[in-house]
This record gives C-alpha cells, sequence and structure tokens, in this order.
C-alpha cells in the first residue's frame, strides 16, 4: 500500500501551531476526524494513551503517532509540518517537526505495520526530509510525497 | 506533560511540589493570592490568581494544551464545576476531581461516565481511611500497600533492638531464623534511603521495607520479631469525614468502637448514622475522659481531627496511658521524621495519599499503581510489562535497570514470582518495581514500548 492511497489532501496541514503534544494531536485529528465521521475527542484520546505507553517522537524531527479503532473501516492518514519543531518527547530530546498521523481499524491485518515500515522508511532519506521542511503548502507536500513514493 | 492544578491549598500544593521535583510543566490555579504565594515561593510553577470555574482562567491556562486537569480546592462544588467547564473547553484532557462529600459517594461512576466525565475521582480522606484499615490488617506495620490486587503486600516496619535480626548482614539473614526471609527492598535509616545489598547490616531503628505474599506475611513478620496482637477495640478521636467513615467500617466489621467528637451537634449526626459504634461528646485530650473511656484496655487509638497537633497530643497521652497501640492523622510533612522520635510510629497522612493518587496517571508505560513511600525518596511501580517493551524477553540481569531499581515481583497467571537475576519477563506479566527517585524516568524508558506497538 502506497501512503498516497490513504492520504487525502485535506488532511495535509503544512503549518502547525502547537508547541506540544497534545495541542498537536488536537491539530493533527481535526481534518482526519472530518474525512471518517470519527469523534474527535476519542480520537485525542485514544492517541494520547498510545503516547502514554512510549512516545512515537523516533528522534530526527520525526513523529509518527498512531493507534487502533473499533468503528473504522479503513486506514486513516494525516499529515503535519510544524515550522517551530514540537516538544514531543522524542527519544532524542529534538523537537519534531514532520508528522505522520496512522489510525488503523482493530482487526487490521498487518496492513497497518507494513504502512508504517513504508513511512519510517522514507524518512530515512534526509534529502526527502528536508524537502519537506521547506514545502510551502499542501499542493507541495503532496507532490514530494509523490515524487519519493515513486522512488520507492 | 502539562497539569493544571485548580485549588492551592494543602492537597494541590503538595502534588504540584512532588510533580514540580519531576521537572512536569505544572500551572496551578486559586482565588487566594496568599495559597498562591505559597507555592510559587517554594516551587518553580506557574500560578494565575482566579477561579478555576471561570472559563476564560481555564483557557487562560492553557486549558487544551493541558494533559490533566486536577480540580482538587476544598469545595466539591467549586471542583465539579472546574471539571465541567475544562469538559466543555478541552474533552480530551483528563480531569481529576477531589469530591469529599459522602452524598456523592453513590455518582462516582455517573460523573465518569456522563459530563463531566471525570477520569478519577480523588478523596484522600477514604484513602486514608482504607490506610488506617490495611495498617491495622498487618501488625506492627508502619506502611503497608497492595498490589496486584491484594495478593502482594509491600511493608513497612521498624526493626526492634531486640529482633534476631538486628545487627545482621543481609547475607546471613536466612541463617538467624528457621523460615524464608523475605525479599528487603529498602531501609530508612534516618533521613537515608539505602537499597541494601548483601554487605549491608540492619540496625535496632530501622525502617525497613520488603516485599510478601499475602498469604505469607505473618511469616515475613515473625522473621522480624513482629508480634501479632488481635484487635479487638478501638477508640477514635474525631468524628470528622475520617473518623465518621472509619467507625462505619470498623462496625461493619463487628470492631468493638468508640468515637469521641467534640461538637454536640456533629455528635447528633454520629449518633444517627452510626448502628454499633459507640459515641462521645467530650474533648479527646481530656485526661479525665480517656480515663473514664478505659483508655488502657484500648487496642488502638486512632486520633483523626483535623486539628493535627492536637492528634499528636492526644496519641502521645494515649500510649502514656497504656493504649497498646496508636494512629495518628498529620498533614505536615515535616513532622515525619519527628514522630518516630516522639514514639508515634504509625502515621497516616491525607497530602501522601493524595499524591499517590496521582502518581499513576503521570506515569509513562502502563502503570497500574504507582505509590510513594513515607518520605517521597521512593516509589513502588506496578506495571504490565508490554511486548516490544525492553523489560521483556530477557533475563532480569541483562536488562539496563538502574541500580537504585529493583524488580521486585511478577505475577504470571495470578501466580506471584519473587524474581531473581535469571527470571525473564513475559508480555503481560503484571511487574511491581521498587525505584529511588532520581531511577523513575530511566525505569519509564524500560517500561515504554518501541514505535511498531499499536
Amino acid at each position: 500500500m502506497k501512503i498516497l492511497d490513504v492520504l487525502h489532501k485535506e488532511a495535509i496541514l503544512p503549518d502547525l501551531k502547537s508547541f506540544d503534544k497534545k495541542g498537536v494531536l488536537e491539530e493533527l485529528v481535526t481534518p482526519v476526524s472530518r474525512i471518517s465521521g470519527v469523534n474527535h475527542d476519542h480520537l485525542v484520546r485514544v492517541l494520547m494513551e498510545r503516547e502514554r505507553l512510549g512516545s512515537t517522537g523516533i528522534g530526527e524531527g520525526i513523529g509518527i503517532p498512531h493507534g487502533k479503532l473499533k468503528d473504522i473501516e479503513s486506514l486513516i492518514l494525516g499529515f503535519g509540518l510544524s515550522r517551530k519543531g514540537v516538544d514531543f518527547e522524542s527519544m532524542d530530546g529534538l523537537p519534531t517537526h514532520i508528522f505522520f498521523l496512522l489510525i488503523t481499524p482493530e482487526n487490521s491485518t498487518g496492513i497497518h505495520l507494513k504502512l508504517l515500515a513504508r513511512i519510517s522508511r522514507i524518512l530515512k532519506n534526509e534529502v526527502f526530509r528536508e524537502k519537506l521542511l521547506n514545502a510551502a503548502d499542501s499542493d507541495e507536500i503532496y507532490s514530494i510525497i509523490m515524487e519519493e513514493e515513486k522512488e520507492l | 506533560m502539562k497539569v493544571i492544578i485548580v485549588g492551592a491549598g494543602e492537597v494541590g500544593f503538595n502534588i504540584a511540589r512532588h510533580l514540580a521535583l519531576e521537572n512536569k510543566d505544572v500551572l496551578v490555579i486559586d482565588k487566594n493570592p496568599d495559597s498562591l504565594r505559597r507555592v510559587s515561593e517554594s516551587t518553580d510553577v506557574q500560578v494565575i490568581n482566579g477561579s478555576g470555574s471561570n472559563p476564560a482562567v481555564l483557557e487562560a491556562a492553557g486549558i487544551k494544551e493541558a494533559e490533566i486537569l486536577l480540580a482538587v480546592t476544598d469545595s466539591d462544588e467549586i471542583n465539579l464545576v472546574s471539571c465541567l467547564v475544562a469538559n466543555i473547553i478541552s474533552p480530551a484532557t483528563k480531569k481529576m476531581a477531589r469530591i469529599r462529600d459522602a452524598v456523592y459517594d453513590d455518582y462516582h461512576d455517573t460523573f465518569h461516565d456522563h459530563a463531566p466525565h471525570i477520569d478519577t475521582i480523588i478523596n484522600p480522606e477514604i484513602e486514608v481511611v482504607k490506610t488506617i484499615e490495611r495498617l491495622m490488617s498487618v501488625p506492627g506495620a508502619v506502611e503497608v500497600d497492595d498490589f496486584a490486587d491484594g495478593q502482594v503486600k509491600f511493608i513497612g516496619i521498624y526493626l526492634d533492638a531486640s529482633a534476631k535480626l538486628a545487627g545482621v548482614k543481609l547475607s546471613e539473614m536466612s541463617s538467624k531464623v528457621d523460615r524464608p526471609v523475605p525479599l528487603i527492598a529498602a531501609i530508612i535509616r534516618g533521613k537515608e534511603l539505602i537499597i541494601p545489598r548483601g554487605n549491608d547490616e540492619l540496625i535496632p531503628g530501622d525502617l525497613i521495607y520488603f516485599i510478601s505474599e499475602e498469604d505469607t506475611f505473618m511469616d515475613a513478620l515473625a522473621v522480624f520479631d513482629k508480634q501479632v496482637e488481635p484487635i479487638h477495640r478501638i477508640l477514635i478521636v474525631g468524628g470528622g469525614q475520617v473518623g465518621f467513615r472509619l467507625a462505619s467500617v470498623l462496625e461493619e466489621n463487628s470492631v468493638y468502637t468508640k468515637i469521641i467528637e467534640k461538637d454536640p451537634n456533629r455528635c447528633t449526626q454520629l449518633a444517627d448514622q452510626l448502628n454499633k459504634a459507640v459515641v462521645l461528646c467530650g474533648d479527646g485530650s481530656d485526661q479525665g475522659l480517656l480515663n473514664q473511656e478505659n483508655i488502657k484496655d484500648m487496642d488502638v487509638v486512632i486520633t483523626v481531627t483535623n486539628d493535627e497537633e492536637t492528634n499528636i497530643i492526644v496519641s502521645l497521652l494515649a500510649k502514656q496511658m497504656g493504649a497498646k497501640k496508636t494512629i495518628t492523622r498529620i498533614s505536615k510533612f515535616s513532622y515525619f521524621p519527628l514522630m518516630s522520635t516522639i514514639g508515634l510510629e504509625q502515621v497516616v497522612s491525607p497530602r501522601l495519599s493524595a499524591v499517590n493518587s496521582i502518581l499513576q496517571h503521570i506515569r509513562r508505560g502502563k502503570v497500574l499503581q504507582a505509590k510513594a513511600i513515607k518520605n517521597e525518596q521512593a516509589e513502588v511501580m506496578e506495571a504490565v510489562a508490554l511486548e516490544t517493551s525492553d523489560i521483556v524477553g530477557k533475563p532480569i540481569r541483562k536488562i539496563s535497570l538502574p541500580k537504585d531499581a529493583l524488580v521486585t515481583g511478577i505475577i504470571r497467571d495470578s501466580n506471584v514470582i519473587i524474581p531473581s537475576g535469571n527470571s525473564v519477563i513475559k508480555p503481560d506479566d503484571r511487574i511491581i518495581i521498587f525505584a529511588r527517585r532520581e531511577a523513575i524516568p530511566k525505569i519509564e524508558k524500560i517500561l515504554a514500548v518501541k514505535l511498531e506497538y499499536f
């Protein structure tokens, strides 16, 4: 599965405003909740609970918050960029700038892990990260991801 | 992690202080500038002067960014409204409220399931009553905490000079007593917390913390020569929330209970609400009254008035007049070290109970319980070992545990295992960890799951 198979352009936020974990999750969830019809606050709570078990801020400015939900049919993906960086309790202690939000149905049979692996893999590419950070808007972010996925 | 605390009273102040020590982002709201001054002078937290039930104040405090709201003013109503307002402005913020009045006892679940959606109700008074019950269940203990649904007890006792183990090294303990020796997690000697090794000696006066299974704790107590004395007669001094709740529990357990209360109106109320307990209207610090009520025949005298100095005096008096045991309620933490010096070993504090009721919620990892021991220098945690975390799948000696931390118990399929270095923790085991405060961030890292955990 490709990232753009599940990432709606409306779920891309090019300029996150918050500086902390809960604030950023609230922002990231807003479009995703609108698209999928899942209750916003419920989603934030699920993600916060998952963060409590261990931060998804994996370092190098990357955060991949994720969680499982009962009542959805397919994977939901969101994306956000923070220009100033967020305190996401990341493993290297540095601010987090690039966010992929991943929500998966509870009975998912492993596609979510493949997608997670794919996301982590393309984010290993420093040039790609650099391009994302300099993207001006959702359209540009969308095409940067599209370019990168072609390479894979 | 951002935490907003509404109410800078004793409970709010102490939680703020504890969280600030852990470098959490804490903000305290209170109407009273004097209470706030005490907070900002002694801790490194932000304060806002205003009412925590005021939406504008909560917004200004940044409720939307807050992970946790703690409403712990003295007023149940303000706490409820604060949560209600927070629930409207920021529904995903976890809400905890102190609700004391027994009239709300039957509504705790409703407050959770419906607006204001309070995640946890904190009631320091109920916690104190439970603490007193636990203390009475383990003779001679000065601290008792239950883990794994009561299957495991964490017990603190003072070592008497006459005990067989006085002056004995840990490594030699088993040769001195004819029964299994429990795992000693820590010793408090004076102000110092020691995590003992085989070469450390037990010294009379040590406060020893050990871990024991529920069904063998009597044996463990015998190892330290603590005598088991049955409890038949109890005198409670102070008929407030704590005294009343305690008397209700005791009379249910058919313990002969007397309760002394000063205020005649309150006495009438108590007499109405209690069935078997005897309500005495009078001054608990009056020697004549104590004498008349045969204080020397009492197995335990429990002093729980709202005035801690009164409690201390009455407990001392009771001891001197022949009561076998006393349990004293105090609030000021600075009194703790003093208490054992003046001979009052069994002490309870709503403040510590309050701190303990919140700790679990601020810990990372799937932490089911976290209890700070008396001087707050260390903590006992019960957690679920999760798949992908560093704690599972290898022998304990290979886990990079900080040196001031110990895995003291593993619960697997309701069996308790007291682990050795070779024990391997499996996913979904429940584990009990003892750690010095400084070691806790490292423990949280070891408990944390990896990215691929969903």
